[in-house]
């Protein structure tokens, strides 16, 4: 695919729970390459529309197109398997696995032997268990975690359990990559670690990336353009500077704090 | 450095020590299984004169082989099933029909006729194997229609009671289906084919695909839906076939202890696979812990040994007391000992070696190091 | 048409009795997110402590149904507090193998203790409950019109105490989310008990009740009475208060009318209540009356 084609098309997405309208004809077009971000105040629906793109939730209404195929309502592991991976809020790692584990997971759906073929000592599955080993040990390298390999994920400090899940994702060998709040959690270092890390990723594995994001400092730091949205509906987009001057998203914003407040 | 850091040893550890420790311990396994083999020969030999330890080191690899199934749906997948018992009853019942006399089975049969296929053959002692592997493939078939809708829509509790559900029903249909298991009544008069060579092959060959089943990519995959379901789906596994497999190579395993079970004994009845059994089953798999082969395999000789020690209190002291026994040690295992015998890992050479070091070390008063138990996290 | 009227007594009877028993079912899974396989046993228990304390220390039967009724809802808090509290971070897997071990360790106490043992008991006459009322040719047992009414006032108890009261506010505050009712500073832990005492007290009138219309006690009673309760409340939509009710009737008088009109399958009936559940579990996990849940991702 070229770059600056759309590969992710979200068309009218939409979202009700019971009552509820959690997202209203969520509209955008994702261009391979691009690094876009979305941020809203809490309960603005973000995560409901990466749910809705990795086929968590089913759409009420609306399509996603990935690379000129509808995939809307397909189920989630057919919709990784196309290559959309993502990572999420609260890191969902699996805990008692090693580092190295949690990254093999991802290559498993691409794994050529069949049951048998593992089960029997005769068909090479060894080979194959060796070179995913390989792969994986690389990517963790990669993404500098090389000496964390054997340890187990649930004791590692957070920003490198980040790193780790990043890492996961990335071994479904994924052409789009959503990023769920990446720096929730981390101390300022962490987090300016992690926008050189997001921008290293893209370039090295060639990946669209779409990032929900917090922290003001790192969206606005690394993302050429970015979506607003609040209770469910886009209210602005622009570049940084655009998106900081914008009158709605100031007030949503402070209508976030008066209402904490 | 790091304290909190303690898993036991890394990719580089094994890598240093190089190949002479693989092949140390591969020597080990052989000479352990030539053991076996041998003790096996003797064994059946010398049945007679032992038959309380042979009847158990049977019943116990019986327990065992259903076990190791159930720790691999019930433990590594982490999807509680309740109806093992339910496969074993299938299991046990083909096998009676596979393998009975046809004299005998005109003798049972009387007021229903058996139905065809099985009134006009019966396999010979050279067929027992296919008569076991058919008793697990009957019960796969039996696991792909109770799996199929099950495993797409239910978890947690809700797997738990309707597995639950489809053993009791299972039980039902054995009651009320006479022309096929002669009914409440039961089957008397199975040649008694299973002995040590059998049980212990079965569960050799069986623990041995689990292993392989674990430490293969399918085996990271079936622990990753435990830890997080939804993680792993979102990384492209198909949790649902997974969960399958896992649920299916389960009832192979109990359908194939139902057979073995029904020819030590002898006898086959609608009651011989309860719940308790599957009660039994859940103790053995948690004593041992929860997704350990090794573990499944301890717990069900374990088991088996206590089981017959305590007949005599059921007999002569108060019926029912085992059950409170069994009832009592399950819940404080659950309480203060959840990791059970070995954890989520395997008995290794390594593993063994080093804790065999650590007790000489604390022997000698040097002071053993702190790690892992006596099991090891196989990587 | 006598013979209707009849049926719907029993019909009636039968479904408050499921009803009582269900409750417990769902009061705790709304709560805890667990299926408490102790529940049955613990219904079983209420007739047992009737049995003990009238035969064993000659108490009046309504001094006894009030001690038993006391005693079982004891019982009820006191395996929460003892074998499934210290579990409720750990895995699904260790909390239901628990519950399992709790149901069997109960079942075979009852196999053990020599005043019950494992043969057949009877449950302990209630004069008032014995009496034939006639109408015509319409015969009805007092005790058919008794456990309707006595369960209906237990019902419309449990609704005041669950929608008019703070203990029933906390209750369902803590099973919509029992995070952040803690962090309201509720006690989460008094509240669970609560929870394990009301569902326990009902499954002891139930059991009590159960007594007086069915007069047998053995050690496995809780198990099938249970598993139809537990149908109940999935019927009806587990978690779910009033559901549970309605389950338990629509039970009741479904098991009441196979039984009259297809006698001779009557020996199916649990195979079919048994295919009922699961059919619910597989097509409608919410039951008639629940609200879908959710998992957040």
């Amino acid at each position: 695919m070229e770059r600056d084609q759309v590969i992710l098309k979200l068309e009218n997405l939409t979202m009700q729970f019971g009552g509820l309208v959690a997202v209203k004809d969520f509209l955008m077009d994702i261009r391979a390459g691009e690094l876009v971000g979305l941020i809203g105040p809490n309960g603005a629906g973000k995560t409901t529309i990466f749910n809705m793109i990795t086929g968590h939730y089913k759409p009420t209404a609306g399509r996603v197109i990935f690379d000129g195929r509808d995939i809307t309502g397909l189920p989630p592991h057919q919709i990784a398997r196309l290559g959309i991976a993502r990572t999420f809020q609260n890191i969902r790692l699996c805990k008692e696995m090693t580092a190295l584990e949690n990254v093999l997971i991802s290559f498993h759906p691409r794994l050529r032997s069949s049951l048998f073929g593992a089960l029997l000592p005769v068909f090479g599955y060894g080979r194959e268990e060796r070179e995913m080993r390989e792969k994986a040990l690389g990517l963790l390298e990669a993404v500098g975690l090389a000496k964390w390999a054997d340890f187990r994920a649930g004791g590692l400090p957070y920003g490198l359990q980040r790193r780790v899940e990043i890492a996961r994702a990335l071994a479904t060998t994924p052409r789009v990559l959503l990023l769920d709040e990446p720096a929730a959690g981390m101390n300022p270092q962490e987090a300016r670690d992690l926008m050189g890390f997001t921008l290293t990723i893209r370039e090295t594995f060639g990946l669209t990336i779409f990032l929900i994001e917090h922290v003001m400092q790192v969206v606005m730091g690394i993302c050429p353009r970015i979506r607003v949205i609040d209770f469910g509906i886009s209210i602005a987009e622009g570049t940084p500077e655009e998106i900081r001057s914008n009158s709605k998203v100031i007030e949503a914003y402070l209508g976030e704090e008066a209402r904490r407040v | 450095m790091f304290p909190i850091f303690t898993l036991p040893r890394s990719e580089a550890d094994t890598r240093m020590s190089g190949n002479l420790r693989v092949w140390c311990n591969r020597g080990l396994t052989a000479l352990v299984l030539a053991g076996l083999a041998t003790f096996i020969f003797f064994g059946d030999r010398h049945k007679d004169e032992f038959s309380l330890i042979w009847r158990i080191l049977n019943l116990g690899a019986i327990y065992a082989i259903a076990a190791v199934g159930y720790t691999v749906i019930n433990g590594m997948t982490g999807q509680f099933s309740l109806g093992p018992h339910g496969f074993m009853l299938i299991g046990g019942y083909l096998a009676t029909l596979l393998i009975l006399p046809l004299a005998k089975k005109r003798f049972v049969w009387i007021l229903e006729p058996l139905i065809e296929p099985f009134a006009s053959f019966t396999l010979p002692y050279s067929g027992f194997i296919l008569a076991l592997l058919g008793s697990g493939v009957v019960a796969v078939l039996a696991g792909l229609i109770v799996g199929i809708p099950a495993l797409r829509g239910l978890r947690g509790d809700y797997l738990a009671i309707a597995t639950f559900g489809f053993g009791e029903i299972l039980f039902m249909l054995v009651v009320n289906l006479p022309s096929l298991t002669n009914g409440a009544m039961g089957v008397t008069g199975v040649p008694t084919y299973t002995n040590l060579a059998w049980s212990w092959g079965f569960l050799i060959a069986l623990a041995y695909a689990a292993m392989r089943l674990k430490n293969s990519s399918y085996g990271r995959a079936l622990r990753a839906i435990r830890e997080d379901e939804l993680a792993a789906e979102s990384m492209g596994i198909n949790v649902f076939r997974l969960k399958l497999l896992a649920f299916l190579f389960s009832a192979f395993c109990a359908g194939v202890s139902g057979g073995l079970m029904v020819a030590l004994i002898g006898i086959a009845y609608p009651g011989l696979f309860s719940f308790f059994t599957t009660f039994y089953l859940l103790l053995i798999v948690v004593l041992g812990g929860l997704g350990s082969i090794s573990g499944a395999i301890v717990g069900g000789f374990i088991f088996a040994a206590v089981f017959e020690a305590l007949r005599f209190i059921d007999t002569a002291v108060v019926p029912g007391m085992r059950m409170v026994v069994f009832a009592i040690i399950l819940i404080l295992v659950m309480l203060f000992f959840r990791r059970g015998l070995f954890g989520q890992g395997e008995f290794s050479w390594d593993g063994l070696i080093a804790a065999v070091q650590r007790g000489l070390g604390r022997l000698s008063g040097a002071g053993g190091g702190h790690g892992a138990g006596s099991s090891h996290l196989k990587a | 048409m006598a013979g209707y009227v009849q049926q719907f007594f029993n019909g009636l009877t039968l479904g408050s009795l499921y009803a009582l028993i269900a409750i417990g079912y769902t009061m705790v899974y709304g709560i805890l997110r667990l299926i408490n396989f102790a529940h049955g046993e613990i219904f079983m228990f209420a007739g047992y402590w009737m049995y003990f304390l009238v035969f064993l220390f000659r108490l009046p039967w309504w001094v006894s149904a009030v001690l038993a009724v006391a005693v079982t809802a004891a019982m009820g808090v006191l395996i929460e507090r003892v074998a499934y509290r210290p579990l409720r971070q750990a895995p699904r897997v260790s909390l239901l193998s628990t519950a399992m071990g709790v149901s069997f360790l109960l079942g075979n106490v009852i196999i053990v203790l020599p005043w019950a043992g494992g043969r057949q008991k009877p449950f302990p006459e209630v004069d008032f409950m014995r009496k034939i009322y006639t109408l015509g040719d319409v015969r009805i047992q007092a005790v058919t019109i008794w456990v309707p009414l006595i369960a209906g006032a237990c019902l419309l108890g449990l609704l005041f105490l669950i929608y008019r009261t703070k203990v029933g506010r906390a209750m369902r505050a803590i099973a919509t989310d029992m995070e952040t009712t803690a962090l309201m500073g509720a006690d989460i832990n008094r509240i669970i008990s609560y929870t394990f005492l009301v569902g326990s007290a009902l499954a002891a009138i139930g059991g009590i009740l159960w007594g007086c219309r069915y007069p047998q006690l053995y050690w496995n009673l809780g198990i099938l009475p249970g598993l139809r309760s537990f149908t109940a409340a999935v019927v009806g939509g587990i978690g779910n208060i009033l559901g549970a009710m309605i389950g338990g009737f629509i039970l009741g008088f479904g098991e009441i009318l196979f039984v009259a009109f297809l006698p001779r399958y009557s020996g199916f009936r649990d195979a079919l209540i048994f295919s009922l559940l699961i059919l619910f579990l597989l097509f409608r996990p919410t039951g008639i009356l629940g609200k879908p849940l959710k998992e957040k991702v």
